[in-house]
């Protein structure tokens, strides 16, 4: 054995796998004592995860050298979606080159899959200083994405010392959402200078529902007309989820 | 250097159809390039990648690039259709819906020179099973950093649909102005272009070793060198005049002109058209091996579809069934060919082509062993009109085309059509409609497939005048295996030891056979020849007549004699006959 780990629960992969398989085809985790990592953009460089697992926050975990394992995401969801709430999920690699994937809850099941090459380049991460940071609960944030999305296909995202406002538009009307600090939904506020920018809600919104599996806060940060970063948790063990989505040019 | 410095001046380009403005902006382009990259730059300008020869294509198909332009645009592959059909052209269509795309990408960047052509080389180079998707995401990835106009010129670089009318020589003009500031020294870039069938390569030298390096270009084995062409005449008489009394003639095979590059155990094969062409002929690659002495070499040839039992060489759609890029073994085996040398350009470490034809066709006889299926061109050196219609005639006879007539002092010149080597084409094109019933009098061992029976029959026809039987044709396509059993069988009991006193060959068959079973056969013409003795000085004093291109019907006659048999009195009739319905065609087109 190469390479196992494990965890008691299946959350934190499904959370994994339902961001990837958003953006990109294949995924490559990278795998090393530490523990596994991942980082990948979508084909039109438009967002990006970069993943951050470490070994403690497995039940198991081994890996005695640095490993990548590439695979057709497809065919990890597939898996992942077969666990049960309660099912513990072990993921191995022997030397054949294939990732074996156990979900075991007293009923034990067993599948393999095949390894691909990769056919990315390594990503790099975007080099970013945010003026705006802010603590949202997880179901706020994705009410007010879809409160949104009942008017437009992107949102404006605007933020000062004293509140936060989700606008949009579009041919048929406006709409908004205001949280003003000292709500408790709104867990921090923390405005160097005024923002506002604007973002495709179907990135936000997909990711945002994926992280509701495993987490209740989520953080973001964004400055005006530059990428936002959203951050969350993959469990209370740790491990680290950052999404990155690039701005769109506001409309005249 | 920036690919939106390349993409204006395409525009530029599109704006002009003068050719002077076209060679000065292409000029202007390679003025600004970084000498390292002028390469990259000449083949993009051409709508390339890389030189033909190497085969590399990137041929996206607008539909595919569609999927492109979708995902980066926000568009419906509805509204791009429809689009499509306004423009007619996905480059435009690119350009249009990218006017507003919106979203911006998280590592934007302007799109260099070198990302392109590396981006593009790898769509081109991605294949196999599922490679779209790869070469559809790599495309995307350029998308999404490219400008409106950025997009139009390099969609339409993946669908090889980029026509800016930039021909060879707009940028050989280019480049002379370019590096040496005047288009005079053209004719020196020109030649190293002529031996290596590559601009970029010829640019890339130019730009970092300057014009003294580009004279001494010298011949790279594994690249093509630009065939020397023919011009063309249509009688012997004038040829002679240009040639100044003295010519050396050579079949001109009806088959595909290809150079064979070989560096040790290397080989390459071109077409006349410098595409690599080698995986089409491993056949070539292993006769080359047997039968050239040299360790490197560039040689050209002739190949030829042959019907493996007579040796006779087959129109030239037999071997159009060697095109593929798939089942090249099958294909190697159902049709044969024969490689013709007619040239040699390098050997050992020395460029050749310097050498006048005499030497160097002296030096080709030296290193070809010549058998079955490996030949050096049937020539001759002509000082009078006859000689030259009398080798005219045989080279008909044998299936070719025509003549290629060379002057013995020539020598050469890549890349040029010169009177140095002139075309000389048969006035008339024959035609027969009736089938012929000729007589068997021979027979020649088979071989492959046919080994242990007969390969190929002589066949004769009938003079009652002199009571003897004259050859008309050898025949060897057209049997069934069964056809060739039953004949085999039949003929058994006829064969006799030696040539019968009443047949009049120049041929030798492997066997002779009692002159009495016909069959029927059918040819494309009647032909005057050197070889055949059917109607000998009737026409012309030392020919006879002959069937080109003679197939068996199917039909054994047993209910003809040899006296009922095509004689030799109708042969003349049909030949006759078709000569004169072609100066009746030619009549009514002059």
């Amino acid at each position: 054995m190469v390479f196992l780990a494990k965890t008691s629960s299946p959350n934190e992969w499904k959370v994994v796998v339902n961001t990837i398989s958003a953006l990109v085809e294949e995924a490559s985790f990278e795998a090393t004592s530490e523990g596994l990592t991942f980082r990948a953009m979508d084909p039109s460089h438009v967002a990006l995860v970069d993943l951050d697992w470490p070994n403690l926050a497995f039940d198991k975990y081994d890996c005695d050298k640095q490993l990548k394992l590439t695979v057709r995401v497809e065919d990890l969801v597939k898996l992942i979606r077969r666990a049960d709430g309660k099912d513990s999920v072990e993921i191995s690699m022997n030397e054949d080159e294939t990732l074996l994937l156990k979900l075991a809850n007293g009923y034990k099941r067993q599948f393999q899959i095949h390894l691909i090459e990769s056919t990315y380049d390594a990503t790099p991460v975007p080099k970013l200083a945010f003026n705006t940071k802010v603590e949202i609960t997880e179901p706020t944030f994705e009410k007010m994405l879809n409160d949104i999305s009942a008017v437009s296909d992107h949102i404006i995202i605007s933020a000062d010392e004293k509140k936060l406002i989700f606008s949009g538009k579009s041919d048929s009307g406006t709409g908004s959402a205001t949280l003003e600090k000292g709500n408790q939904e709104l867990l921090q506020l923390n405005v160097k200078e005024e923002s506002k920018a604007t973002y495709s809600i179907d990135y936000l919104l997909n990711i945002t529902k994926a992280a509701g599996k495993s987490t209740d806060v989520l953080t973001f940060e964004y400055s005006s007309k530059m990428p936002l970063r959203l951050t969350f948790k993959l469990s209370e063990k740790g491990g680290r989820m950052c999404f990155y989505l690039a701005p769109r040019i506001e409309e005249k | 250097m920036l690919y939106s410095e390349v993409a204006a001046t395409y525009e530029a380009m599109e704006a002009t159809t003068k050719r002077l403005e076209l060679t000065q902006l292409l000029a202007d382009l390679i003025v600004k390039t970084p000498n390292e990259l002028v390469d990259k730059v000449i083949y993009l300008t051409q709508g390339k990648i890389h030189p033909d020869f190497m085969g590399i294509e990137i041929g996206l198909a607008d539909r595919s690039v569609m999927r492109a332009i979708a995902f980066t645009s926000g568009h419906s592959l509805k509204e791009i259709e429809k689009k499509y059909y306004h423009f007619g052209d996905i480059g435009s269509v690119a350009e249009d819906l990218l006017q507003n795309k919106g979203q911006i990408t998280l590592f934007s960047e302007q799109l260099t020179i070198e990302r392109v052509h590396d981006v593009l080389d790898r769509i081109a180079k991605a294949s196999g099973l599922g490679s779209l998707g790869l070469r559809l995401r790599l495309l995307n990835r350029l998308l999404a950093d490219a400008s409106p106009k950025e997009a139009k010129y390099i969609l339409r670089t993946a669908t090889g649909k980029l026509r800016l009318g930039i021909a060879d020589y707009t940028v050989l003009d280019a480049l002379a102005l370019a590096f040496t500031n005047d288009k005079g020294n053209r004719p020196k870039i020109e030649r190293a272009y002529n031996l290596s069938g590559d601009l970029g390569l010829v640019a890339n030298n130019l730009a970092l070793n300057g014009l003294k390096k580009i004279e001494k270009f010298h011949i790279k084995l594994g690249h093509p060198i630009r065939p020397m062409l023919a011009e063309r005449l249509d009688s012997g008489k004038a040829i002679l005049e240009k040639m100044g009394g003295t010519a050396a003639l050579e079949y001109k095979l009806d088959g595909e002109r290809v150079q064979i590059s070989c560096d040790s155990h290397k080989f390459w094969i071109f077409s006349r058209r410098l595409e690599n062409i080698t995986s089409q002929y491993p056949d070539l690659v292993e006769l080359s091996k047997s039968n050239l002495k040299g360790k490197e070499y560039v040689v050209e040839g002739e190949v030829v579809a042959i019907d493996i039992n007579t040796g006779a060489y087959l129109p030239f759609q037999e071997l159009m069934h060697r095109r593929r890029k798939h089942g090249v073994e099958k294909a190697v085996n159902d049709y044969p060919v024969s490689i013709n040398f007619f040239d040699i350009l390098f050997l050992n470490g020395k460029d050749l082509t310097g050498l006048p034809y005499q030497k160097r066709r002296n030096i080709l006889v030296d290193i070809v062993k010549d058998d079955a299926r490996v030949n050096i061109v049937p020539s001759k050196v002509a000082t009078t009109v006859e000689e030259i219609e009398e080798f005219m005639a045989s080279a008909i006879t044998d299936g070719c085309e025509g003549l290629v007539v060379k002057d013995q002092k020539s020598v050469y010149r890549a890349g040029a059509r010169e009177f140095a080597w002139i075309k000389l084409k048969r006035e008339y094109n024959g035609e027969i409609t009736d089938s012929l019933d000729l007589i068997v009098v021979g027979a020649f061992h088979g071989r492959g497939r046919r080994k242990g029976k007969y390969g190929a029959f002589l066949l004769a026809s009938y003079d009652p005048v002199n009571n003897d039987f004259r050859t008309v044709c050898k025949v060897g396509t057209g049997f069934s295996d069964e056809n060739l059993i039953k004949f085999f069988n039949i003929l058994i009991p006829i064969k006799i030891p030696n040539k019968p006193n009443n047949v009049v060959s120049k041929i030798d068959a492997d066997v002779w056979f009692n002159p009495q079973v016909v069959i029927e056969v059918m040819g494309s013409e009647i032909t005057l020849s050197s070889v055949h003795t059917v109607a000998m000085d009737t026409v012309r004093k030392g020919n006879g007549l002959a069937l080109r291109f003679p197939k068996f019907m199917g039909r054994i006659r047993s209910d003809k004699g040899v006296s009922d048999s095509t004689s030799n009195t109708e042969l003349l009739k049909m030949y006759k006959r078709q000569k004169k319905l072609i100066s009746k065609h030619s009549d009514n087109t002059h």
